[in-house]
């Protein structure tokens, strides 16, 4: 029924979600109906105030009865923001009620916990989708370039991926590397190789086939908070497919006022014939303006040091509106739901995104290249 | 003085470049015609020496029998000039190094003793091959960790090594990290055109991109970026300096390079990472 209006559900306003940034996405589209705001019981009453706070923005119920609000038949489509740790639990519990779901970037803290996601997605056939990695600018440019065959055959592609934000300073203290053994994140820093890195992977994703071997070093150090952790806030990969092709990547939070377009978005596509350079950030347009370059407070919010809510003011703007591609994959999520089809990018991909990132955390941790496929329980 | 250079064809343009401004007085390359060239081409290293009597050859292109010839030049008494390791020469010889001609390379070392630039945590290289072929890939990659290692003032004790290839098209990976922790990726493509730096310090970023300062040439069907040719090679700078410094040999090492050819092989066959300890 193409003309069928679907309510969303938001589930959890969490700190490390981009629940709030999906919510003009929502409210733009024409097949799409915010409905309620839900969360578990048991969280802590910053977030219960800000979920409340939205939910009062918005106009619609608060509930910390989830069950009951996932089972509410004018739910459709699930919008999952909650903490990493909790996700797959809802995924699986949404996807057995019958409804979609939207998920931002990871269906898991742990792969096991990735598997019964993408199980419970293909077992009740709902549709899924992690709208982060597959609909922005940079993968719709490497797709371009691709599918017109100036390349020959493709070599290998190499990916960076930064966050221009946090306020670096002199590392005082340098703890040995720690594994995350599915800890994504700390009171004051996240894991940035898996946070920022998972963009350049799912790119990766797109241009390669089932990857194979992961080397990864993540040893220096933008921040003091991520070195005294020994947790990376910046990290690279190195990989290849089942047909020796290689890739690279960097992901990682590099500091405020590092580039102009608040950190590179980019990727190298090796041909044989030709190689392309892509801009994921371009075309854009530059103004330098002199009260900006002069005059501008580049320190961060104290209330927000890692800059995870906002960043300074970019002199050199995209073209694009969408440039991370949320829009593009909310129309594919509805076509998908309307065409009863996967959509481009769901939790299958996702799974196997992080089961590449975990091979890189282990590569890191012993110095060493690392095997895919890896054994669930990681 | 007389100089010769030994180069393969795709070198031309490099090899008038260099022609202009210094005494080069002819060009060597085995079993090559080499039509496209304004210098006399010997096809006979021999015949090259005899005729023109140099004081130095300079080899910028591997090949085999590079070590051979190499020999021949020094038991002729003609100081030799490699743009890359020769790992089978039984003398030292001056090697690599060619970056250190490069403006591009000064003015990013220029930037990264920058005291506001702090501390390096990665650097990215991403260049091309001059020529085709494995023995082209494995010099460029040699230089790009010479590169790497002056840049951040610091050499990786070890590398993992990805390669792959289809026809004489190669791609080469280095992945490492420096001892202060500073992390490196370097990739050679089978385009010459392509030269793209990062080095990310705790205090910023410096880089540069060939595809953004090149000469843009705009047609109906779109904008193509051509290499300016009015900055000098860096080969001109490094050939200058060996002259000047009476061709002393350099510190670069011929067993890195070998370790790095073998571990090159082995990555080729196996199609996985591989760790070379230099």
């Amino acid at each position: 029924m193409p003309n069928e209006t679907y309510g969303i559900l938001l589930v959890s306003f969490s700190k490390h979600s981009h629940q709030q940034h999906f919510i003009p996405l929502y409210q733009a589209h024409p097949r799409l109906r915010i409905i309620g705001v839900a969360d578990y019981p048991d969280i802590d009453p910053d977030l219960r105030a800000y979920n409340q706070q939205w939910a009062g923005q918005l106009g619609v119920p608060y509930s910390e009865d989830l069950d009951e609000s996932i089972d509410d038949p004018a739910i459709d489509i699930v919008s999952v923001g909650c903490e990493i740790e909790r996700r797959s639990t809802l995924i699986v519990r949404a996807a057995e009620a019958g409804k979609h779901l939207w998920i931002d970037k990871f269906p898991g803290a742990t792969l096991a916990e990735a598997e019964a996601s993408a199980a419970a997605v293909e077992r009740t056939s709902v549709r899924a989708i992690i709208p982060g990695y597959a609909y922005g600018t940079l993968p719709q440019h490497a797709r371009q370039v691709l599918a017109s065959g100036d390349l020959g055959t493709l070599l290998g592609v190499h990916v960076d991926v930064m966050f221009g934000k946090g306020w670096p300073r002199p590392i005082t203290q340098r703890r040995d590397f720690v594994a995350p053994n599915g800890r994504w994140k700390y009171p004051d820093i996240k894991r940035e190789l898996l946070t920022v890195g998972a963009y350049a992977v799912g790119l990766i994703q797109e241009c390669l086939g089932p990857i194979r071997h992961v080397v990864g070093h993540a040893g220096a150090f933008f921040f003091p908070e991520h070195g005294a952790h020994g947790c990376d806030d910046f990290g690279i990969l190195t990989m290849t497919d089942a047909d020796g092709r290689v890739a690279t990547l960097c992901g990682g939070r590099i500091g405020t006022a590092s580039h102009p377009q608040g950190g590179p978005s980019r990727a190298y596509l090796i041909g044989t014939r030709q190689s392309a350079t892509i801009d994921g950030k371009r075309p854009a347009l530059d103004a330098y303006l002199r009260d900006y370059s002069t005059g501008y407070d580049y320190q961060p919010n104290p209330q927000d040091p890692m800059q995870w809510h906002g960043g300074p003011p970019v002199p050199t703007a995209a073209l694009s509106e969408d440039t991370a591609g949320l829009a593009a994959g909310l129309d594919d999520l509805v076509a998908a739901i309307d065409d009863d089809r996967p959509p481009r990018y769901g939790v299958r991909q996702a799974r196997d995104l992080m089961e590449i990132i975990l091979a890189g955390y282990r590569a890191v941790e012993c110095n060493a290249a690392v095997d895919l496929p890896l054994e669930q329980k990681l | 003085m007389t100089i010769t250079l030994s180069a393969h064809p795709a070198l031309n343009p490099l090899v008038g470049q260099l022609a202009d401004a210094l005494p080069i007085k002819g060009l060597y390359y085995p079993a090559r015609r080499n039509s496209d060239t304004d210098l006399p081409f010997f096809s006979d290293l021999p015949a090259m020496l005899q005729a023109t009597s140099p004081r130095v050859c300079a080899f910028l292109s591997p090949y085999a029998d590079l070590h051979n010839d190499v020999h021949t030049c020094l038991q002729a008494g003609v100081a030799v000039l490699c743009a890359g390791p020769v790992p089978k020469v039984d003398q030292p010889i001056a090697s690599g190094g060619v970056h250190r001609g490069s403006p591009l390379f000064a003015k990013a070392l220029q930037q990264r003793r920058n005291s506001s630039f702090d501390e390096p945590v990665y650097l990215r290289l991403v260049v091309g091959a001059q020529e085709p072929g494995l023995l082209p890939a494995w010099w460029t990659a040699c230089g790009q960790l010479s590169l790497a290692s002056d840049l951040l003032g610091e050499t990786p004790a070890q590398v993992h090594l990805c390669a792959n290839r289809h026809g004489r098209a190669y791609q080469v990976v280095l992945t490492a990290t420096a001892p202060s922790g500073a992390s490196v990726q370097l990739v050679v493509a089978p385009q010459p055109a392509l030269a793209e730096l990062t080095l990310l310090g705790r205090g910023g970023v410096i880089s540069a991109s060939a595809a953004h300062s090149g000469i843009a040439l705009a047609s109906a069907k779109g904008t193509h970026v051509v290499p300016d040719a009015a900055t000098p090679p860096a080969e001109l700078a490094w050939l200058r300096d060996f002259l000047e410094k009476e061709n002393a040999p350099s510190e670069h090492s011929g067993d890195d390079g070998q370790a790095l050819l073998s571990g090159l092989r082995r990555a080729l066959r196996t199609r996985q990472p591989v760790l070379v300890n230099l």
